[in-house]
C-alpha cells in the first residue's frame, strides 16, 4: 500500500486526455486517408532526444569539463592512468617532502596505475571469448531449428524463445543457484564420483553466464536468416554436386553472412558493457569494464561522474568503430529481424 | 529399341500423410528424346521430376538409368541437371560464378571451366554478362542463366520443373523455341514438365498427359490431340466440345438427339460413351444441309478466327470458324465422322 492515491480530478484529466487522444488520431487518420510517417514519428523522436542524444551529449559534457564545469582532458589522463586525479590533489609541497625522503610514487601506492586500461582489454578479451563460442554453439543450433526435414524445428524456437520472458537478472541468479556449492550441478558431480567443484566466484563462472544469457541473441538472427533462405539454392547446390558439406559451405553459410554479422553484434555489444553477470556470478572477484563505470557513477566522491563518464564515451567510441567495421562487412544489412 | 531407354519409371508410387501422389507409374524416356509431363497442378509432374532428379525418394518402384537402378543414390551423383522453377541462381554468386559453379566442384583447370563458361554464354545469347550479379537480371536473362549452369555440366538429362513459368507470354513463344533448338543442337535428353498444353505441343518429341498421380495417355503431340483417350485428354489438351452420347451399334454414335456416324467401333451397342468434337472440325453449312440445326448465341473475333457459341441439340457447341455469321442467325451444324472421337465415359475409365 502506498500513502499516494491518484484523486478523482486525476482520473478525470487522464480520461479527457486519452479522449482528446484519441479524437485527435481519429481525426488525423481520416484527413489524410491512412497513417503518415511525420507526425506518428515524432514521439519516437521525442523519445529518441529525450532518453538517447541528450544522455550521449551529457555524457560528452562530463568527461570534458571537471565538477565546476570547466574544460579539461584530466578525465582522458585519470583514464589512462587511475591514480592522475589523487596525485593531482595532494599538496605539491607534500611530495616533494616525500621525494626529499627518498620515496618514489610507486612506494606511496600513487603511481601509474592501468587499472582501466586492463579492465577494457580484459573486458574485450571477455566478449571476444562469449562472442567466438555463442557463434560455434548458436549456429550449429539456428541451422538445426532452420531444418525443413526436423520436424521439431519450431518446438526449439520455443524453447530458446521461453527463457528470454524472463528477466535476464532472475536467469542469472537462477544459474548461480546451480552452480552453488550445494547446488544441482555440483549435487550431480559428487554422485557422478567427481566430487564437488568450485563452480562459483572466478572467471569461467562468469564466462558461462554472459554465454547463457547471450546465446539467444546469435541464434535468432542467423535462424531468421537460414530460415527464410530458399531451400531450393540447397537442392540446385546438390543439383550441380555438392554433397552435404559442400553445399552447406559453398551455399549456406555465404548466405547466411548478414545473420553472422547481427548476431556477433547483438552479442559483442551486450557483452562488451555487461556489470550485474560479473558481479553475480564473479562473487566481486571479477570486475569488468561495466562495473567500473557503474563503480563510478554509484561513488560519492566529487569527480568520478566526470571519470565514469570519459570511460563511458571511451567505450562508447569503441564500440561505434566496431560497429563500423561490421556493416562494412554486410553493406546490405539484411540479417537479423531482431535488430 | 530397349538400348535406347536412357531412363525408365518402374511401378513409381509415393504418398505424403497418407495422399497418394504418384500410383504405380510406369514410363521410359529414350536418349535424346524431348519429353513432357504435362497436367495440372498437383497431378504428381513434379512429384516425378524430383524423384528423377534424386531429391526425393519414391515408397516403392525403381527408376532405371542407362540400365542400372539409381533409387537412393543422391542427386550429386546422378548424371542429371535441373533446371528450377524459380531458376534459384546463388545470389551471392555473379553470372559467371553460377554457370561455373558445377564445373568448379568436378576440379576442372580453370582455363577450360572460363571457356565452358563462354560457350555456354553464348549459348544462351548473354554473351559480355559474365561479371554482373545475378540479381541485376531480368526474369528471362536469369532463366536463361539457369539454363547454363545446367548445361555446362553436359548432363545426360536436362531437368526442367516449368521453367518458363514466370516469364510474360512473348518471352515464353521466343524460350520455348529456343529451349527446343538448344535440345536439338546439344542431342541431349530433356524431361520438361508443364501445365500449359500449348508449350507441349510446341515443343515435345512425347507428352505425358498426367492426372491425380496417374499417367492417362502417352504419345507424340499430334496423336494426342488427334486422338486424345478420354474426355479429360479431350479437353486439356486444346478447346473440346464434350457430349454425353450413346453407342447405338458400331460406326453409328447418337448424341444431341440425333444419329452420327463415325469411324469408331468395339464400343458394344447401346452403351454410353463420351463424344468429343474439335470446335474447328464443325462445319457451318445451310440449314437444311446440316446434321443438327441450331441458333448462334454469341460471337467472338479471336483473330485467326471467329469463336461462335450455337445452341443446338439441347447444348451448346462451340465452333471455331473463319467465316463470321450473324448472331441470331439459324445454321445447320456437320461433322465429318473421321473427325468425332468416341471415348469411354470418364468415370468408367477412373473406376478401372
Amino acid at each position: 500500500m502506498t500513502d499516494f492515491q491518484v484523486p478523482l480530478w486525476g482520473y478525470v484529466l487522464m480520461g479527457i486526455g486519452f479522449a482528446a487522444f484519441l479524437t485527435l488520431l481519429i481525426l488525423y487518420v481520416r484527413k489524410n486517408r491512412g497513417f503518415k510517417r511525420p507526425i506518428f514519428a515524432s514521439p519516437y523522436v521525442l523519445w529518441i532526444i529525450v532518453f538517447t542524444v541528450i544522455p550521449c551529449l551529457l555524457v560528452a559534457y562530463f568527461s570534458f569539463t571537471d565538477p565546476a564545469g570547466n574544460f579539461t582532458l584530466d578525465n582522458f589522463k585519470n583514464f589512462w592512468d587511475s591514480n592522475y586525479n589523487t596525485r593531482k590533489a595532494m599538496d605539491p609541497e607534500m611530495l616533494s617532502q616525500y621525494e626529499a625522503m627518498g620515496l618514489t610514487l610507486d612506494d606511496l601506492g600513487l603511481g601509474r596505475d592501468s587499472i582501466n586500461i586492463d579492465t577494457l582489454v580484459f573486458s574485450l578479451w571477455m566478449a571476444f571469448l562469449c562472442t567466438a563460442v555463442c557463434l560455434l554453439l548458436g549456429y550449429p543450433a539456428a541451422h538445426i531449428m532452420a531444418d525443413r526435414e526436423f520436424k521439431l524445428g519450431p518446438t526449439l524456437v520455443i524453447l530458446f524463445i521461453v527463457p528470454m520472458w524472463m528477466n535476464f537478472l532472475l536467469r542469472t541468479i537462477a544459474l548461480m543457484s546451480l552452480m552453488e556449492d550445494g547446488g544441482l550441478i555440483n549435487s550431480v558431480l559428487e554422485w557422478l564420483g567427481i566430487g564437488r567443484q568450485k563452480l562459483l566466484n572466478n572467471v569461467p563462472a562468469v564466462q558461462v553466464g554472459m554465454i547463457y544469457n547471450f546465446l539467444p541473441f546469435m541464434v535468432f538472427p542467423i535462424y531468421n536468416v537460414l530460415n527464410k533462405m530458399d531451400y531450393k539454392l540447397s537442392e540446385a547446390a546438390m543439383d550441380l554436386g555438392c554433397d552435404k558439406w559442400h553445399t552447406f559451405y559453398k551455399v549456406t553459410l555465404p548466405l547466411s553472412v548478414p545473420g553472422i554479422v547481427s548476431g556477433i553484434t547483438m552479442v559483442f555489444m551486450p557483452a562488451v558493457t555487461t556489470f550485474y553477470i560479473s558481479r553475480l556470478l564473479g562473487g566481486g572477484k571479477v570486475q569488468l569494464f561495466g562495473d567500473l563505470i557503474e563503480a563510478k557513477f554509484l561513488s560519492t566522491s566529487l569527480n568520478e561522474w566526470n571519470v565514469g563518464s570519459a570511460l563511458s564515451l571511451v567505450m562508447m567510441i569503441l564500440i561505434l568503430l566496431s560497429l563500423g567495421l561490421l556493416n562494412k562487412v554486410d553493406p546490405d544489412s539484411e540479417g537479423g529481424g531482431m535488430v | 529399341m530397349e538400348e535406347q531407354r536412357l531412363i525408365t519409371l518402374e511401378n513409381i508410387t509415393k504418398e505424403y500423410d497418407g495422399v497418394t501422389v504418384l500410383s504405380s507409374i510406369n514410363l521410359y524416356i529414350r536418349k535424346k528424346e524431348f519429353v513432357t509431363l504435362l497436367g495440372p497442378s498437383g497431378c504428381g509432374k513434379t512429384t516425378t521430376l524430383r524423384i528423377i532428379g534424386g531429391f526425393e525418394n519414391a515408397d516403392s518402384g525403381r527408376v532405371i538409368f542407362d540400365g542400372k537402378d539409381i533409387s537412393g543414390i543422391p542427386p550429386y551423383k546422378r548424371r542429371v541437371n535441373t533446371v528450377f522453377q524459380k531458376y534459384a541462381l546463388f545470389p551471392h554468386l555473379n553470372v559467371q560464378d553460377n554457370i561455373a559453379f558445377g564445373l568448379k566442384l568436378k576440379k576442372l583447370p580453370k582455363d577450360e571451366i572460363a571457356k565452358k563458361v563462354d560457350y555456354m554464354l553464348e549459348l544462351v545469347n548473354l554473351k559480355g554478362y559474365g561479371k554482373r550479379s545475378v540479381e541485376s537480371l531480368s526474369g528471362g536473362q536469369q532463366q536463361r542463366i539457369a539454363i547454363a549452369r545446367a548445361l555446362v555440366n553436359e548432363p545426360e538429362v536436362l531437368l526442367l520443373d516449368e521453367p518458363l513459368g514466370a516469364l510474360d507470354l512473348k518471352l515464353r513463344k521466343e524460350m520455348q523455341l529456343e529451349l527446343k533448338a538448344m535440345q536439338q543442337r546439344l542431342g541431349i535428353t530433356f524431361l520438361y514438365v508443364t501445365h500449359d498444353q500449348e508449350e507441349a505441343l510446341t515443343m515435345s518429341d512425347t507428352i505425358v498427359v498426367m492426372r491425380g498421380g496417374h499417367i492417362l495417355q502417352i504419345g507424340t503431340p499430334k496423336s494426342i490431340y488427334d486422338e486424345p483417350k478420354n474426355a479429360f485428354v479431350a479437353n486439356f489438351i486444346g478447346e473440346s466440345n464434350i457430349f454425353p452420347g450413346t453407342m447405338v451399334r458400331d460406326e453409328l454414335v447418337h448424341f444431341c438427339g440425333e444419329d452420327f456416324p463415325c469411324v469408331d467401333s468395339g464400343f458394344g451397342e447401346d452403351k454410353p460413351v463420351d463424344v468429343v468434337i474439335r470446335p474447328e472440325d464443325v462445319l457451318i453449312v445451310g440449314e437444311d444441309v446440316g446434321q443438327v440445326t441450331g441458333i448462334i448465341k454469341s460471337v467472338l473475333f479471336k483473330g485467326v478466327h471467329y469463336e461462335m457459341m450455337i445452341d443446338a441439340g439441347g447444348t451448346t457447341w462451340k465452333v471455331h470458324s473463319t467465316t463470321m455469321q450473324p448472331e441470331g442467325s439459324r445454321v445447320g451444324l456437320s461433322v465429318v465422322p473421321f473427325n468425332l472421337h468416341i471415348m469411354k465415359p470418364m468415370e468408367e475409365e477412373n473406376a478401372q
